[in-house]
């Protein structure tokens, strides 16, 4: 008898990811948004890709002089001016969840994910927005300053793993005696280890408290290796935002530009070929008919 | 015969029991992968400060700018016989000038309203209500005090009142409230070219700065009453400082905001005769306390929105003037180029 899983396995088509993500009452809000500048002075990125449309591709479009200009304009120039300015941290938003879990660092703030129009448009999202945090924060999360933490070690580690970090991961990056320890009392497979069951193991022994009061040393380091290592999983993220950014704005928008264009001269050309072609059919059968003509005329004349 | 083995316990088998002494166990030897990963972090992490201008900048420096004055200068290189300056020299400043710009102007145009016009743009709508509803209360308890230092004070120990009035940080009053008036001082112009110039970068001792010491002594101060007042688990935000105002309804509603951000907000609400506790004493006698606050925060809105469509349109301006900046000669390079390409079909021809 053949028993079909109760619940099947959906898989998120892109529709369905793209409709989670996409919140039509963003729109609104943006709309009221939408006239204002950053702290800094710069403008809104929603203000500034309108801007940019208006003024820069605007004086293209109506200073265009043919066709080829015009359809080089929207192809090449409309999606390099959205990707320049809202590519990198819509990418960063997508990678950063899941490089988080792989490398278990917590490096993201607390709260809700801000759909796509919240990511781009600038005092729209109510409320904490999960996201990377600053390095600044980073370095308060894992640089461990006992006069001044009241809720102690314990405190310092409850915080890292609320955070979304894996202990065993964040402790075994100081390496060295550490990480030996950890391994013999884990083992050495990459296996995840839960941190309520690391935790209770290094508490329930002499060796594992050892483990513990060497890495509240180690994390009392300002530059030391579990920061470093949180600093790289938050910066990956980010360079993962301007290296595909800049890839699709430096090669594929040009490359697409290119292979449209000379597709759409490929077609021309045959359409030139085609209307040569169908004229000089027409002109043969006249050549034929006239010398045919003239030898009736001259037959009738004599 | 029985071999009897001796022990080693006199010298190290293994480099890593040298930390059996408790000392950090980190691993002495750098990859070049951990090198680079530093490296990589660290040059983000100046970039960070750098918000939307420095990003966008990079992405189109790298992307734009760059790949064009290239492809400007090779343009023809062969006919030529030597690079085209001025087919590079074009795309350089259409590219420097029309990209970063878009962000300069905007940033020039907001620092002169903030530090002339109204100081008050610069705070974040919430921290603007907040710090709204502590001086409320503070006009409530306080009437008729006129003396504008005395005002100023009693916001700050509002301030604290209200986002940190529990038990156990009572003894911190007397030092936020000292700090915090502070942030009333003047602040220096360009602070961050000054800073720049003054720089390790360039071999001179940074100079020490009487608004910048204030700043850190306060967020210093932050983070240790936030970390004193955290139970369980360390405080996920050790810069919190959490405001309260009303919402539409009259509900009281959270409006947080971090030391790092508060304590300019601070010197731009209090800010001279531009600021709301002087605007406040001058304000018309027959205006109620509530009118005036309403009023405060509508011009405030107003201000934050002509400031934007103003910047809109005079970077748009200068977009449409550019052109007559950038273009050097009478002739383009892209009618040059055609014109050499022209030329070269006719000698061709002309030499069959």
């Amino acid at each position: 008898m053949k028993v079909s899983n109760a619940t099947p396995k959906v898989k998120t088509d892109f529709k369905t990811a793209l409709e989670n993500r996409f919140n039509p009452k963003d729109l609104k809000a943006m709309g009221k948004e939408f006239v204002s500048l950053s702290r800094g002075g710069t403008m809104n990125r929603d203000l500034f890709i309108a801007n940019a449309f208006v003024f820069l591709l605007g004086t293209r479009l109506l200073t265009s002089r043919d066709k080829d200009e015009k359809r080089e304009i929207k192809i090449r120039d409309i999606p390099t001016i959205i990707i320049a300015v809202v590519g990198v941290p819509i990418i960063q938003n997508f990678f950063e969840k899941p490089i988080q879990n792989k490398l278990g660092f917590g490096f993201m703030e607390k709260g809700s994910k801000p759909g796509l129009i919240a990511t781009i448009a600038n005092g729209i999202f109510k409320g904490p927005k999960e996201g990377a945090v600053s390095y600044g924060k980073l370095e308060d999360w894992y640089v461990f300053n006992k006069e001044k933490t009241a809720t102690g070690f314990e405190g310092f580690t409850k915080r890292l793993e609320d955070r979304g970090g894996n202990l065993k991961k964040i402790f075994s990056s100081f390496g060295g005696e550490i990480k030996e320890k950890i391994d013999t009392m884990f083992g050495k497979d990459k296996k995840v280890i839960d941190n309520e069951t690391f935790r209770k193991t290094l508490n329930g022994s002499p060796e594992g408290k050892k483990v513990l009061s060497l890495v509240e040393e180690a994390f009392k380091q300002e530059k030391n290796a579990a920061f470093k290592q949180a600093s790289w999983a938050r910066t990956i993220p980010t360079l993962l935002g301007f290296g595909i950014t800049l890839a699709l704005i430096g090669l594929c928008i040009p490359g697409l530009n290119i292979a449209i264009t000379e597709r759409v001269n490929k077609k021309r050309k045959a359409e030139e070929l085609a209307a040569k072609q169908s004229q000089g059919v027409q002109e043969a059968p006249k050549a034929e008919q006239a010398p045919v003509e003239t030898n009736l005329i001259k037959q009738y004349k004599k | 015969m029985k071999i009897q083995t001796i022990p080693n316990t006199n010298y190290e088998a293994n480099p890593n029991q040298r930390n059996l002494a408790g000392k950090p166990a980190n691993t002495s030897f750098k990859g070049l992968g951990q090198i680079g990963k530093d490296i990589a972090s660290g040059t983000f992490r100046m970039t960070e400060k750098g918000g939307f201008f420095l990003e966008f900048l990079i992405v189109d420096s790298l992307s734009l700018i760059l790949p064009r004055i290239i492809i400007g200068l090779n343009r023809d290189k062969d006919k030529i016989g030597h690079l085209n300056y001025q087919a590079g020299a074009e795309e350089a400043g259409r590219e420097l000038l029309s990209g970063p710009s878009m962000n300069l102007i905007p940033m020039a145009m907001a620092s002169f309203a903030v530090r002339k016009l109204m100081p008050a743009i610069k705070i974040n709508k919430d921290t603007f209500e907040g710090i709204n509803e502590s001086f409320k209360n503070v006009i409530n308890k306080n009437t008729g005090i006129s003396d504008k230092s005395q005002l100023t004070r009693k916001l700050a120990e509002q301030v604290f009142d209200d986002s940190f009035g529990t038990e156990e940080l009572k003894g911190y009053r007397a030092r936020f409230v000292d700090t915090l008036e502070k942030a009333t001082q003047s602040k220096p112009r360009l602070a961050l070219v000054r800073k720049f110039a003054n720089s390790k970068l360039f071999g001179k001792t940074p100079k020490p700065d009487a608004f910048d010491d204030a700043e850190k002594a306060f967020n210093d101060l932050v983070f240790e009453m936030n970390n004193k007042a955290a139970k369980g688990m360390a405080p996920l935000d050790s810069y919190a400082i959490g405001l309260k105002k009303l919402d539409a309804e009259g509900k009281i509603e959270n409006a947080p905001t971090s030391s790092k951000t508060f304590f300019e907000d601070f010197h731009n609400y209090t800010k001279d005769s531009r600021g709301m506790v002087e605007k406040f004493i001058k304000k018309d006698a027959a205006q109620s306390v509530e009118e005036f606050f309403k009023k405060a925060s509508s011009n405030v809105k107003k201000g934050k929105i002509g400031l934007a469509a103003l910047a809109f349109f005079v970077v748009g301006g200068f977009l449409l003037y550019l052109p007559k900046v950038y273009q050097i000669g009478k002739v383009s390079p892209a009618a040059q180029s055609a014109k050499r390409a022209q030329d070269s079909v006719e000698k061709e021809g002309g030499a069959k």
